[in-house]
């Protein structure tokens, strides 16, 4: 049995338990409800919510950093969505994370991805001339693609209303998703633009709660925006990546951007609304289930518009149970996707949410996350549920019925 | 006496004064008070927004297993039974109250609903009760998508039915989960508050659970138990040997495809979660301010807190209007009863309708006891013009009241006579004297001792807390920087010194002093209790949770103590930390005149030591002997707020005895001293010592200390003992030709019964006490042809003559022994008013059994 001197003070009480709401641990009364959620569920290993929270205020920060409970959470909130007294824990890992002594936690991938990200500004080290020259290739592919010689897919276009800013994956391996989200933009009319400064909606500062790192990231996108005088700032598919810009970004870079932050199913229901994004129901003529990413969600509070664009796609939009505030979390959260080693931790993490796939007995499920997209496949794969996985901009694009020019 | 059919008249003295009280709720609190009320002759409106008397409690279930669990539902029957038939109460059902306005001095009430109507009224009573919490929505949809997840109420309602059988099908031993605190000390819910009454209530639950099931495995989830009250120290220590008890509540609860329940809890031993699983959830979600309460607090303006519950001080809301029950917080149901008993006296006081009696032996009382509390109550009870005389008082103690007579170290022999004339024999100086009083009030206060002393601690560094107070007090600078509170240290912690030691620590924090709690389970009791302790975290000061003190290793280290122990909820640690002081609650044992004390009296001392029965028909403070009364430690786990209550309560008795025209049911019971032979088995066997030897030889009944349960007229050899309202004749004559007759105490089986349909060839019969069924009552009606005879008393320590089931179940015994009585042909069957549907099962079966 480990023994440990129990510290008056400590990094993590000096972080944590000084704020009335939130994040003060002192205020935990070791009720559990947290660790009768927990996204892990039963499975083998993985954090005790209360004991994080017990730990870091008794002060016992290496104890806590040496069990490995930081980086086993998946920051999802799950556990404190029940918290009688409003703790967040994704706050309180996060604080932990960011320990001076858990640097080394932080898996070679994240690390690599941060390095790249701030000085290439793309977390795969995209440049500025791979990104002009996939984006002119693409857009000559993408008048074929609508038929329509005039279109293209701009970028650096100054006066445009709306900005996309890609996941990088849409500008490497998944070329095909940046077309489909083009179509949508063209679809609805709006003057709107992709930028050579704007390819990455990623910010792996907030996996590792660096707050100076993830601060440096968002003004990397913030800035730029402002300068192209851009009216909506529109977010491919990315939970954290929304969470940071449309939650944190405020507290993180001290002011308010100029620009409206809303996430690629936002734009599509409010061109929808209006009759310019026409969709077709019959193009997936079965149902689909919809995945609650916790960084949409839980984190940022956006339930409704995601499943209004489903249901206008597809036959029905199927609820898995629990969801919503309750929802399970995908297995793959807290930059443990990102984490290349981490997927054996990843299958035990999923197997909720494999379960509660498998009871929904539906075939088809979509998320507008690319990170729950991929860790979604994965355990479609490895417990051979069979099902597609979608996002949902990607199954709107399938179902645009596209103007005929 | 109350018969139970028929009309009864509390009101002795009806409309003497023409003063009004609206009582506004018909619950405990609001019958209580307005029996009280009716008693003083006050004309009393009863407001009601059902169509019935009884308030929640009515609906709940006996808890009682093989024996009474002091739960006290059943009063609320008997209660609403007597008013509903009381011909000068005013009730007014289906009643909605509209508008109320001041007049001079009155209350002008606009009364909508079924009637309406303007009533003026001096006082209001406000006891609009509490309404229990809802689980939708609390554990995401759990709880509405699977009908094993229960409510405690809802489970106390499928006891009530007597249908738990129908839940939990083909299953021997089925596993029960008791999660507490569902949505209560919750503040994102708005809930910071412990609702006080449920860690019993589940605990008592948990106990039938066992009774029905004895295999069933049971699991009770809490944050802290709250162990607090008579007799719950030794049922928790009884209970955690049958069930599991796990610290941590869950939230989350899963229907798995067997059926089964499953929730994810840490593993107790290894700290990790593990999937468990359960065949019944059952989610003790506490109780809320009343909805009608605010409704109509909104016409009245009167000030609540922040949940919804009146605010009062001193019983009031504002002047000439009062607040009793689970209106003002929650509370259990003997306290709601006493508290609107307390709005009555007050009210009573209020309207000066008392006579100083000119009876100066009626206002001589007897204190027995030392310490603070016991002065307390003999001042108050001197400044409210009775004579005193204190027994037990320490001779050396300087600070003597003056006016208050000390009877000081002396040896008592015994208590002899009943209320109104007990003389109390003592030996002073090697001589017997005699002191005769018209009440006695027992006020030992309880030894405390100290401990710790196995820690092999200086006293240097280690405080009990009572000293560590003091010490605080008078010598602030000598206190260190470092300090430990450990509580539960010899057992539960008892409330008023966990109460104590958080708002010391409390004040010392502020002041900069490093303080650590250990404990097994924090006590957050009474409204504000989870504010505290909430403060408290928020302070700074820490608070370490063991499983049990074996847990902490404690040692003295270059001037400092240093701990060491296995935190319960962190796994494979063990902390250790440093301190200045050890600050440990002193333990509380029963005091070594207990026994003698309870010996004088007559009555009996509760499981654990302590004077008074749990009998919640006696309970908060007075005893089956009449004019006798308990306060304090010495019966019950008090604080200064019970005890300055316990103190108006005895007040409030003791001017009932002094006017004992107040007390109209005056038992009918007398001796025939023709008849009598003088062998005293009347005066033996009265469970009330109601009965007095007069001029030394000659056994009298002092009507003012009968409570009328017959056991005198029951076995009396000479059959001396006469009464017109219970003779045998009575109970023999109207029972021929029935195949069942069934004698049922009128406070249980006769009340459970009215839902029963009586048939020619049941027929049931209301008794006083199911001890008052004599040999020959039971002879005779056999004899008249009744098949089955079925004394329907009950259930043990229920009683209120105590030992009245006990003495029919022997006599039972005693006669079927006789040749040529079928030894089947008379049971006791134990039953409480709200056991109608068991009761009915019951008979049924015996009737097709027939």
């Amino acid at each position: 049995m480990e023994q440990v001197k129990l510290e008056k003070s400590s990094y993590l009480i000096e972080r944590l338990g000084t704020s009335q709401k939130d994040d003060n641990i002192f205020e935990c009364q070791s009720c559990g409800a947290c660790s009768s959620s927990c996204s892990w569920f039963e499975g083998e290993g993985g954090p005790v919510p209360r004991q994080i929270i017990k730990m870091a205020s008794l002060g016992l920060d290496e104890s806590l950093i040496k069990s490995g409970m930081l980086w086993d959470c998946l920051l999802c909130n799950r556990c404190t969505q029940n918290c009688p007294m409003g703790i967040t824990m994704a706050k309180v890992v996060r604080k932990g994370r960011s320990h001076p002594k858990a640097v080394d936690l932080v898996s070679k991938d994240i690390q690599e991805g941060i390095r790249s990200r701030l000085s290439t500004g793309d977390v795969n080290g995209l440049t500025k001339e791979d990104f002009v020259e996939t984006i002119e290739w693409m857009s000559e592919e993408f008048v074929d693609e609508v038929n329509d010689p005039n279109a293209s897919i701009p970028y650096d276009k100054k006066g445009a209303k709306f900005l996309y800013l890609p996941n990088p994956r849409e500008l490497g391996i998944n070329l095909m998703h940046l077309m489909a989200m083009a179509k949508l933009f063209y679809a609805s009319g709006q003057p709107w633009t992709m930028s050579t400064k704007h390819t990455d909606v990623t910010n792996w500062g907030y996996f590792i709660s660096d707050d100076k790192i993830a601060r440096e990231m968002a003004l990397m996108v913030i800035e730029p925006a402002e300068a192209l005088g851009i009216e909506t700032l529109v977010l491919s598919e990315c939970g954290h990546g929304y969470h940071v810009l449309k939650v944190l970004s405020e507290s993180l870079i001290g002011r308010k951007p100029e620009f409206e932050i809303i996430s690629l199913p936002e734009f599509i229901l409010r061109f929808a609304h209006q009759e310019k994004i026409k969709l077709d129901k019959n193009i997936h003529p079965f149902p689909v289930a919809y995945h609650d990413p916790c960084n949409l969600g839980r984190k940022s509070d956006l339930y409704d518009s995601p499943r209004q664009v489903l249901a206008l796609c597809c036959e029905e939009v199927v609820e898995l149970i629990p969801n919503r505030e309750n929802a399970i979390c995908c297995g793959g959260g807290g930059g443990m996707l990102q984490d290349s080693k981490s997927k054996a931790k990843r299958i035990i993490t999923g197997k909720a949410k494999a379960n509660q796939i498998t009871a929904s007995g539906v075939k088809y499920i979509a998320a507008p996350c690319l990170s729950c997209h991929r860790q979604l496949g994965d355990i479609s794969n490895y417990y051979n549920l069979g099902v597609n996985v979608e996002t949902i901009a990607a199954m709107a694009s399938k179902a645009l019925i596209l103007p005929i020019t | 006496m109350i018969k139970l059919s028929g009309k009864v008249n509390m009101s002795c003295k009806f409309n003497l004064n023409n003063k009004t009280v609206m009582v506004i709720g018909g619950g405990v609190a609001g019958m209580a008070a307005a029996k009280k009320l009716l008693h003083n002759g006050i004309i009393v409106h009863l407001i009601e927004k059902t169509d019935r008397l009884g308030g929640n409690a009515l609906n709940l279930a006996c808890m009682a297993t093989d024996t009474c669990q002091h739960c006290s539902a059943c009063l609320s029957i008997e209660l609403a039974d007597q008013l509903s038939r009381d011909t000068h109460l005013n009730t007014y059902y289906n009643a909605d109250i509209l508008g109320i306005q001041k007049i001079k001095n009155k209350y002008k009430v606009c009364l909508g609903g079924e009637i309406e109507q303007d009533i003026e009224t001096d006082k209001i009573i406000v006891t609009t009760g509490y309404i229990p919490a809802r689980p939708e929505g609390l554990l995401g949809q759990a709880y509405e998508n699977n009908e094993r997840i229960i409510t405690t109420l809802e489970l106390n309602k499928i006891f009530k039915n007597n249908n738990l059988q129908n839940y939990l099908p083909n299953i021997n031993s089925p596993k029960i989960g008791f999660i507490q605190c569902v949505g209560s000390r919750n503040r994102e819910l708005g809930n910071d508050y412990c609702s006080q009454v449920c860690c019993n209530i589940s605990l008592r639950h948990i106990e039938k659970l066992i009774h029905l099931y004895p295999n069933a495995k049971i699991s009770l989830f809490y944050i802290d138990l709250q162990i607090i009250g008579k007799e719950i120290r030794s049922k928790i220590d009884s209970l955690s040997k049958h069930i599991d008890l796990i610290q941590g509540v869950p939230f989350e609860i899963h229907s798995k495809e067997n059926g089964s329940l499953s929730i994810i809890r840490e593993n107790q031993k290894t700290g990790n979660r593990m999937d468990d699983q359960y065949d019944m959830m059952v989610l003790s979600v506490g109780i809320k301010a009343s909805g009608s309460t605010s409704g109509f607090v909104d016409v009245m303006e009167i000030p609540l807190d922040k949940w919804g519950f009146v605010k009062k001080r001193n019983r009031t809301a504002q002047k000439d209007l009062y607040v009793a029950g689970c209106a003002s917080g929650p509370v259990d149901i003997i306290t709601a009863k006493q508290q609107g008993v307390l709005c009555a006296a007050d009210i009573i006081q209020s309207f000066h309708l008392k006579q100083e009696s000119t009876n100066q032996s009626g206002r001589a009382v007897a204190v027995i006891g030392d310490g603070h509390h016991a002065c307390e109550t003999a001042s108050a009870i001197l400044h409210n013009g009775y004579s005193v005389w204190m027994f037990g008082h320490d001779a050396k103690k300087e600070i003597k009241t003056p006016g208050i007579h000390y009877i000081c170290d002396v040896q008592m022999i015994s208590i002899k006579g009943a209320v109104g004339t007990f003389s109390i024999v003592y030996k002073e100086f090697e001589k017997i004297r005699q002191k005769n009083v018209a009440a006695i009030i027992v006020a030992e206060p309880t030894n405390t001792v100290i401990t710790g002393e196995k820690l092999n601690l200086p006293q240097q560094v280690l405080y009990p807390l009572k000293k560590f107070v003091s010490c605080v007090q008078n010598n602030p600078e000598t206190i260190p920087g470092e300090l430990v509170f450990w509580l539960d240290f010899s057992g539960p912690e008892y409330k008023v010194f966990s109460r104590t030691a958080l708002n010391q620590a409390l004040k010392l924090a502020k002041k900069g002093k490093q303080i650590i709690f250990i404990m097994c389970n924090m006590l957050v009791h009474k409204l504000k209790g989870q504010h505290l302790y909430d403060m408290a975290r928020k302070q700074g000061i820490r608070f370490l949770r063991i499983d049990s003190p074996d847990v902490v290793n404690v040692q003295k280290k270059n001037g400092k103590i240093r701990f060491k122990l296995k935190e319960k909820t962190l796994k494979n640690i063990t902390v250790s930390f440093e301190s200045d002081w050890l600050i440990i609650p002193e333990k509380r044992v029963p005091g070594k005149n207990n026994p003698l004390i309870a010996r004088l009296l007559k009555d009996r001392l509760d499981s654990e030591g302590y004077l008074q029965s749990a009998n919640v028909r006696h309970r908060m403070t007075t005893s089956p002997r009449k004019g006798i009364f308990y306060t304090g430690s010495c019966h019950d786990e008090t604080d200064l707020h019970d005890k300055e209550v316990e103190r108006e309560l005895i007040l409030s008795f003791l001017q009932d005895i002094a006017d004992t025209k107040a007390s109209n049911d005056l038992a009918s019971v007398e001796i025939n001293s023709k008849k009598c032979k003088k062998c005293l088995t009347c005066l033996r066997t009265c469970p009330h010592s109601a009965i007095i030897l007069k001029n030394g030889i000659n056994p009298f009944i002092v009507q003012e200390a009968c409570f009328s349960c017959g056991l005198c007229l029951s076995l009396c050899p000479a059959i001396a003992i006469e009464s017109d309202v219970f003779s045998d004749e009575s109970y023999t004559g109207s029972v021929s030709k029935n195949e069942i007759t069934v004698f049922a105490c009128e406070r249980s089986g006769a009340l459970s019964s009215k839902l029963i349909e009586n048939g020619e060839y049941l027929h049931i019969q209301a008794v006083s006490c199911v001890c008052r069924i004599s040999k020959n009552i039971l002879l005779k009606t056999l004899e008249n042809g009744t098949k089955r005879i079925i004394l329907a008393g009950c259930h043990n320590n229920n009683c209120r003559s105590i030992k009245g089931t006990q003495k029919a179940k022997v006599r039972i015994k005693q006669i079927t022994k006789l040749i040529g009585i079928d030894p089947l042909s008379i049971i006791h069957y134990p039953v409480a008013a709200n056991e109608s549907v068991k009761f009915d099962a019951f008979l049924a079966r015996e009737f097709l059994a027939n």
